[in-house]
């Protein structure tokens, strides 16, 4: 099934962020001021149940982030199987029925029919002028007047009912580790998380989970029959596209952060700590940098792209290295528009820093100034960094699609919900309208920022003393 | 105080050069005007005279920097940098791709920009400042927690969803004014209420909860603590007070955008068919005419850093810890 | 009992919700009576500030009241609502903060800020409003009040400022003002304008006075009648005259002994062991059985309160047992201290040094003056002795400190260490003599990186002098260090906030001495800490100096520390020292007169003690705009018109010390 790999530019800088992750989470766990504030991040029903909501969006998103070329069934002339020219992710591979069943044109969510009427040949021979049936959406149905709502309520039934065994089945699992944990009987452990006595707020991780399930299964069940989200103008699954468009949310909101985070860190710091010419040169340059109103250069900076790339078409591969490249390059030039908030907080933190009287120890030890700032300096940030990177996550969500919208975002051909409602654009002023690209898109979106946003007031409350005290 | 302003002002000198220096880079450095005329003219089978002859029509055919086959000081005067960058410093944009005059265009696109763009940011405020003050009235109560929890839903709302989806509810279903148009004079009221509606309801979230912020910071201060051991109500207390306090950043914070108010809102433009810069500037990026966006880049800048002045001034001026030292 | 102005019943105040909630004021009686001052004595964190707040219903978002009952006159306070209480606050009851810089609006005028608590009580029309705030003014005695009207807050210095707030609660005219520490945060010769003030105004206007302080100096100064407050309760209560004469309760009477002084040179403090415990608990024993020094079995259910006569009670199950009650002169701890170290050659002597501030302004930054924050300082100390830097805020003392550490550039002058000239030295040359002089910082909280484990905190400085480089070597060290300060070895494996501020500063302590140094500056170390706390410190640095010969630069606005501790003394004032000499003599027989002014105004915690204030007018002149000639000569009084022209060089007189004054000259 799954041939050669290949890894996507992105891919490569997903995994690293993954990786950073992990060794942060690690690094994290053995130091008190930084464990302290995720336990009251984690102990927060706020905090949990976004936190759920998110771990769904990543798991999609990683998903969508391993490529590779598939094998066709087919065997050559030397009898090795086949790769396909295009590249798909793994998450493709797991909706291979989504990916593949493609209509003609655009047809309502769910619906049996599409949306436009045409010139239908009769077996009779005699062409009316109707909407057709959908090759896939509702094909089973002999006549789908009569049976479509008793199928749809049918196959609601089904997947919510699955969808349930499967919550059941989750919470014991859970009961039965939490109990394993605390050394007491299965009893007792579900007694104190069903009547939420637990310092995790286990039971709200629990009904977000079953939430999140159920629909999900829901959504299997009808999609396996239907186009719960309709399909767009040339007959793709929306509901696909929107899953799609999850990865590229996603990259935008943390890539362009990691790509700009070592040169805000290193560049803030310095000028706070190191003052005289050194300030005024980075101040000079973010200065600078910053003047330019940001879609503007972003502007200027993906139109001679565009250029680049389409002089020198023999760089690329395919499409998909094309539009990756395109995306990596649009996190590199939103991040060197974003960088100088950071960087002048940082600077003015170190600047404080630099006066705080466990460095003038230091200083008063003979420690170099390289260790003050790894040792004094650096771990006093560090919230602030982590702050700004949570706090900056939903701004370039939407930002991404804002741009893609004005044709400075992503490229075309990659799913986006930017891309979606762009589209949806001319959609809307048709009669009748097409509402559900946007919709959809317009969903996926508001989910993920909204969790975020309220995931970040939480990760600040938590992380922010001065707020925690106001309290 | 005068002193002190008119280094901020000459500091914006140095920062106005490199930004020219980095726009003269990216538009003719990574890209050869050889490129660019490729890509205008269409990609394949090109003849060299066409792009010469493209070059030659828009002023793009002379050396970068340095011009050899010129005499004394037209060696630099004669050169692209000299013409298309650092002519900018005389606001001289040139002419557009289309062989319009940009500083022309400019300066008639402005107004319908600021037409939406300051009722937009007065309104604004006006209804983010109340809306806060409301809840710093009611802190700590649901109305507080409620309220928050709505600016939150409400600033995760994507801008582009408040633009489409206040078109088509009343424009398209209830017909009360046109979807997208503009007129001149009194007449062009009708087209500008709902963008100036929706860019305020866009606003709402993120600024009512940033005020809220600052309002909250300044109720916990001690001066807040002696003017109640005064005995005055919470009423003055809050207005006379802590508003006069938050005062100073909101009023700063507004300052700074003020002169970007003229480059107008891309979006909202767009979408209202309002002939703003903003929409200006959209036209030109999806048409690629690289001059229109390089002048605008720099008149962008420019206004950031009136912007920036400007907050300087308008610190010394409000805040009296400034002033009067 | 129509005398009875406040009257306070079995007050509770908790704050913060959740399980444990902070029991800030947990049943708390008090009566004032008209026209009296009454002082709340008490450490940080029992809850003194809080009953104020508590009286005048401007708790804190997180505090509530759960009990009791307040009586101003025959109107029940807790019973008002608020709109009620507004008019009370601030018109028959109001109130003065500790931090005067805070707590005026930054960017209201004086005039406006005054303007409305009188208009709010009286609704004058516009002029007799003018003419009100120019009285008010004038009343609290700033000079020039009309010209100040249209000034802000920051113009002001913080004496000037404390002043404006009294003069604000004066506008209601109350009959009683709650005045919340009011004086901590200024300079003693300051301390000793407002202290003044507020008793003239009390004389004037007939109003009582609830004075929350920590300060039993102060309390002796201005209070008819004390009570003392510990963990949320008030232990005793007692007419300040009998209050100092006998002490009845065992922790004030601790107090009172932890109080340092030139007569306890030769013996250790007494201290108070221990720390003030958390008030999120419920107690079943005595709170203060844990440091008390005369506990016994009885203290293990908490005592009820006794009242001993009719003004007088004490909560403690030794009242009543006439025999205890036996103020203790000697302690058991005293031991000998007197660990004479020789040495003749000068460890530190520094001349001329000077630290200015360039000051940039116009188009070009352009340097057109200069802060002259240290101007010309020389001072000398010998091996194993401890030389006293004595001077208000802003007097250029803790630069001082800074510039012999190089942790400043001095602009001028030479400092020279153990034959060092350590100006002359950079770069690794200067690394490698870090070890030999260390510093300890006033603020506890702030010297310690609190991302760092106490361990790595006291290892950094061996590291970075590479003394030890075994790990395992460092580690041992690190332990017996710890013990020298009298910590748990355990300590190093946690981080400095589960520490309290004394325990704070022995880390520090440890810190420094973890480098062998022969000298350490102590800039202020024991400011920010309690009495009782203060004692612990001032002890260790005594036998540490006398077991490693240690020398002291002690930087310090506490006279009394200074008595205690110091063999030396210099006075610091504007940028220079004025007055320099051994203690004995300097501290009994003081000849500048800015010495004098100085030693006059530090409140002494015995109210019979009978002193003559000199006081000082005005505030001490800016290090950027020195006046001309004698710094001291616009508020010295006993100015002559040489004084306005030159300024006198130190000299040295004929009993050894040296004086910068023209009138000593004379003598």
């Amino acid at each position: 099934m799954i041939g050669e790999l290949v890894i996507l530019w992105t891919d490569a800088l997903v995994f690293i962020l993954v990786l950073f992750s992990i060794f942060f989470g690690v690094y994290a766990a053995g130091k008190e001021h930084l464990r302290g504030p995720w336990r009251l991040v984690v102990r927060s029903r706020v905090g949990v149940s976004t936190l759920v909501i998110l771990s769904f969006y990543v798991i999609v998103g990683l998903l969508d982030s391993v490529h590779f070329y598939p094998l066709l069934p087919g065997k050559d002339q030397a009898g090795q199987q086949t790769q396909s020219a295009e590249v798909i992710s793994l998450f493709d591979q797991l909706v291979t029925p989504l990916r593949e069943r493609q209509e003609k044109t655009y047809s309502a969510p769910l619906a049996t029919h599409l949306y436009a009427k045409e010139n239908i040949e009769l077996p009779s021979g005699e062409v009316v002028r109707d909407y057709p049936r959908l090759a896939f959406g509702g094909a089973h149905l002999e006549n789908p007047e009569l049976e479509w709502s008793k199928d749809i309520l049918r196959l609601s039934a089904i997947g919510v009912l699955k969808g349930f065994l499967v919550s059941v089945v989750i919470t014991n699992i859970l009961i039965a580790l939490l109990a394993a944990r605390w050394r007491g009987s299965f009893g007792d452990a579900a007694k104190l998380l069903l009547t939420g006595n637990t310092a995790v707020p286990w039971r709200v991780v629990l009904i977000t989970l079953c939430l999140l399930i159920l629909t999900l299964f829901w959504a299997i069940e009808l999609s396996s029959s239907y186009h719960i989200l309709g399909t767009d103008k040339v007959g793709e699954d929306v509901f696909y596209q929107a899953l799609k468009s999850i990865r590229t949310g996603l990259l935008i909101g943390t890539l362009t952060t990691l790509v700009m985070l070592p040169a805000a860190i290193l560049l803030g710091i310095m000028a706070g700590y190191f003052r005289g010419w050194v300030d005024d040169l980075i101040q000079y340059t973010y200065t600078t940098l910053n003047s330019i109103p940001g879609v503007l250069l972003i502007a200027a900076a993906i139109l001679m792209l565009q250029i680049y790339m389409s002089n020198h078409p023999d760089e690329f591969n395919s499409l998909v290295e094309r539009a990756d490249l395109r995306l990596l390059f649009l996190c590199i030039i939103l991040g060197v528009t974003s960088w100088t908030g950071l960087c002048r907080l940082l600077r003015g933190e170190a600047m404080k820093l630099r006066e705080a009287d466990y460095v003038q120890a230091a200083v008063a030890f003979g420690v170099g100034h390289f260790t003050i700032i790894v040792r004094h300096i650096l771990p006093n940030v560090l919230h602030i960094v982590l702050i700004t990177v949570v706090l900056d996550f939903s701004g370039l969500v939407l930002a991404e699609a804002v741009l893609s919208y004005v044709n400075i975002g992503v490229d075309p051909t990659m799913n986006s919900w930017g891309n979606m409602i762009n589209s949806a654009r001319m959609e809307m002023a048709r009669e009748p309208v097409v509402w559900w690209s946007l919709l959809a898109s317009m969903i996926f979106m508001f989910v993920l920022v909204l969790s975020a946003n309220l995931f970040s007031d939480v990760v600040r409350d938590a992380f922010d003393p001065r707020l925690r005290n106001s309290r | 105080m005068i002193a002190y302003i008119i280094r901020r002002a000459l500091y914006a000198i140095p920062i106005l050069l490199g930004v020219n220096i980095l726009t003269f880079v990216l538009f003719f450095v990574v890209n050869s005007p050889d490129d660019m005329a490729r890509m205008n003219l269409g990609m394949k089978r090109v003849t060299p005279e066409a792009i010469e002859n493209w070059k030659a029509e828009r002023g793009y055919d002379k050396p970068l920097l340095f011009n050899q086959s010129s005499q004394g000081i037209e060696q630099l005067t004669d050169t692209i940098f000299f013409q298309k960058s650092l002519k900018l410093f005389q606001f001289d944009f040139g002419s557009s791709d289309s062989d319009r005059d940009i500083g022309y265009d400019i300066s008639q696109r402005m107004w319908p920009s600021l037409a939406i763009a300051i009722p937009v940011l007065l309104v604004g405020l006006l209804v983010n400042i109340t809306y806060a003050l409301l809840i710093a009235f009611f802190r700590a109560t649901y109305i507080d927690i409620w309220s928050v929890v709505l600016c939150v839903v409400m600033m995760s709302i994507s801008g582009l969803f408040y633009i489409i989806g206040g078109q088509y509810l009343v424009s398209k279903l209830l017909h009360l004014v046109p979807i997208s148009g503009y007129d001149t004079g009194l007449s062009a009221i009708k087209f500008l209420i709902l963008p100036v509606i929706i860019g305020v309801i866009g606003g709402i979230g993120s600024g009512t909860r940033w005020y809220r912020t600052l309002f909250l910071e300044e109720i916990n201060r001690d001066y807040v603590r002696t003017a109640r051991a005064k005995g005055l109500s919470e009423v003055v207390v809050l207005f006379r007070h802590v508003l006069k306090n938050a005062m100073i950043p909101i009023l700063t914070g507004v300052v700074v955008v003020l002169p970007l108010l003229f480059m107008g809102s891309l979006i909202t433009e767009s979408f209202f068919g309002i002939p703003g810069l903003g929409s200006y500037t959209i036209d030109a990026i999806s048409r690629q005419d690289f001059a229109i966006v390089r002048a605008m880049v720099f008149l962008g800048s420019v206004l950031y850093i009136i912007g920036l002045l400007l907050t300087d001034i308008s610190y010394t001026l409000v805040d009296p810890r400034v002033r009067l030292s | 009992m129509s005398d009875i102005l406040l009257k306070v019943e079995n007050l509770e105040t908790w704050l913060g919700d959740g399980d444990r909630p902070v029991r800030a004021v947990d049943g708390v009686d008090l009566t004032i009576r008209k026209g009296e001052t009454f002082a709340l004595l008490g450490e940080s964190g029992c809850g003194k500030s809080m009953t104020a707040l508590s009286i005048m219903r401007l708790l804190p978002p997180a505090g509530r009241i759960k009990g009791g009952q307040v009586l101003l006159g025959d109107t029940s306070l807790l019973d008002l609502p608020e709109y009620a209480m507004r008019e009370e606050r601030g018109g028959r009851m109001a109130m003065i903060f500790q931090e005067p810089m805070t707590s005026l609006n930054p960017v209201l005028t004086i005039g406006q800020q005054i303007g409305e608590a009188v208009r709010i009580r009286e609704g004058l029309n516009k002029q007799s409003l003018g003419q009100r705030i120019v009285e008010l003014l004038d009343s609290v005695g700033i000079p020039d009040p009309e010209r100040r009207v249209s000034e802000y807050p920051h113009q002001l210095s913080g004496g000037m400022k404390q002043r404006v707030m009294i003069a604000m609660a004066l506008a209601g005219r109350p009959e009683l003002l709650i005045a919340d520490e009011p004086t901590t945060a200024l300079d003693v010769t300051i301390q000793a304008q407002v202290l003044n003030l507020l008793k003239t105004l009390q004389q004037q206007t007939g109003m009582a006075i609830l004075l929350i302080t920590h300060d039993l100096g102060v309390v002796a100064e201005v209070a008819d009648r004390v009570a003392v407050m510990y963990a949320g309760q008030i232990i005793e209560l007692a007419d300040s005259e009998r209050f100092f004469r006998q002490p009845q309760h065992p922790y004030s009477q601790k107090l009172f002994q932890s109080l340092p002084d030139s007569n306890k040179r030769s013996q250790r403090l007494a201290v108070i062991r221990g720390s003030v415990p958390a008030l999120n608990q419920t107690f079943t024993a005595c709170r203060f059985m844990d440091r008390c020094h005369r506990a016994f079995d009885a203290c293990h259910q908490a005592p009820e309160w006794t009242q001993l006569q009719a003004d007088e009670g004490v909560r403690c199950h030794l009242a009543g047992r006439a025999d205890q009650w036996q103020k203790d002169v000697t302690t058991a701890e005293q031991h000998e201290l007197q660990g004479e170290v020789a040495g003749d050659a000068l460890l530190l002597d520094v001349k001329g040094l000077k630290v200015h501030f360039p000051i940039h302004k116009g188009v070009f930054k352009r340097t057109i003056g200069y802060v002259k924050a240290v101007d010309g300082v020389s001072l000398a100390i010998a091996p194993g002795k401890t030389l006293a830097l004595v001077g208000e805020s802003g007097c250029g003392k803790t630069t001082v400190g800074k510039g012999i550490l190089q942790l400043v550039k001095p602009t001028d002058g030479s400092v020279c260490f153990a034959s060092d000239e350590l100006t002359q030295l950079s770069g690794n040359a200067l690394r490698s003599r870090r070890s030999e002089l260390q510093i300890i910082f006033q603020d506890p909280v702030a010297s310690m990186n609190p991302r760092m484990l106490v361990g790595d905190i006291i290892e950094e400085g061996m590291k970075a002098q590479k003394i030890v480089r075994n790990s395992v070597q460092r580690h041992a060290r690190v332990v017996e260090l710890l013990e020298q300060v009298g910590l748990p070895i355990d300590s190093a494996s946690r981080y400095p906030n589960e520490f309290s501020g004394g325990q704070r500063q022995r880390i520090c302590i440890a810190r420094a001495l973890a480098v062998d140094p022969k000298l350490i500056i102590c800039d202020e170390p024991t400011s920010a800490l309690d009495v009782s706390v203060q004692a612990q410190i001032l002890n260790l640095l005594k036998s540490l100096q006398r077991s490693r010969g240690l020398a002291y630069l002690f930087i310090t606005h506490n006279i009394s520390v200074v008595a205690y501790l110091a063999d030396e003394v210099a006075v610091m004032y504007l940028g220079r020292i004025v007055e320099r000499g051994a203690v004995e003599q300097l501290l009994a027989k003081p000849k500048h007169p800015y010495t004098k002014a100085l030693l006059s105004a530090v409140p002494v915690a015995d109210p019979k003690a009978q002193r003559e204030v000199i006081r000082l007018e005005g505030d001490m002149p800016s290090p950027a705009n020195p006046p001309a000639g004698c710094h001291f000569h616009p508020r010295c009084p006993v100015v002559m018109e040489q004084c306005r022209k030159a300024y006198p060089e130190l000299t040295q007189l004929s009993d050894g010390r040296f004086a910068s004054c023209f009138r000593v000259q004379d003598d």
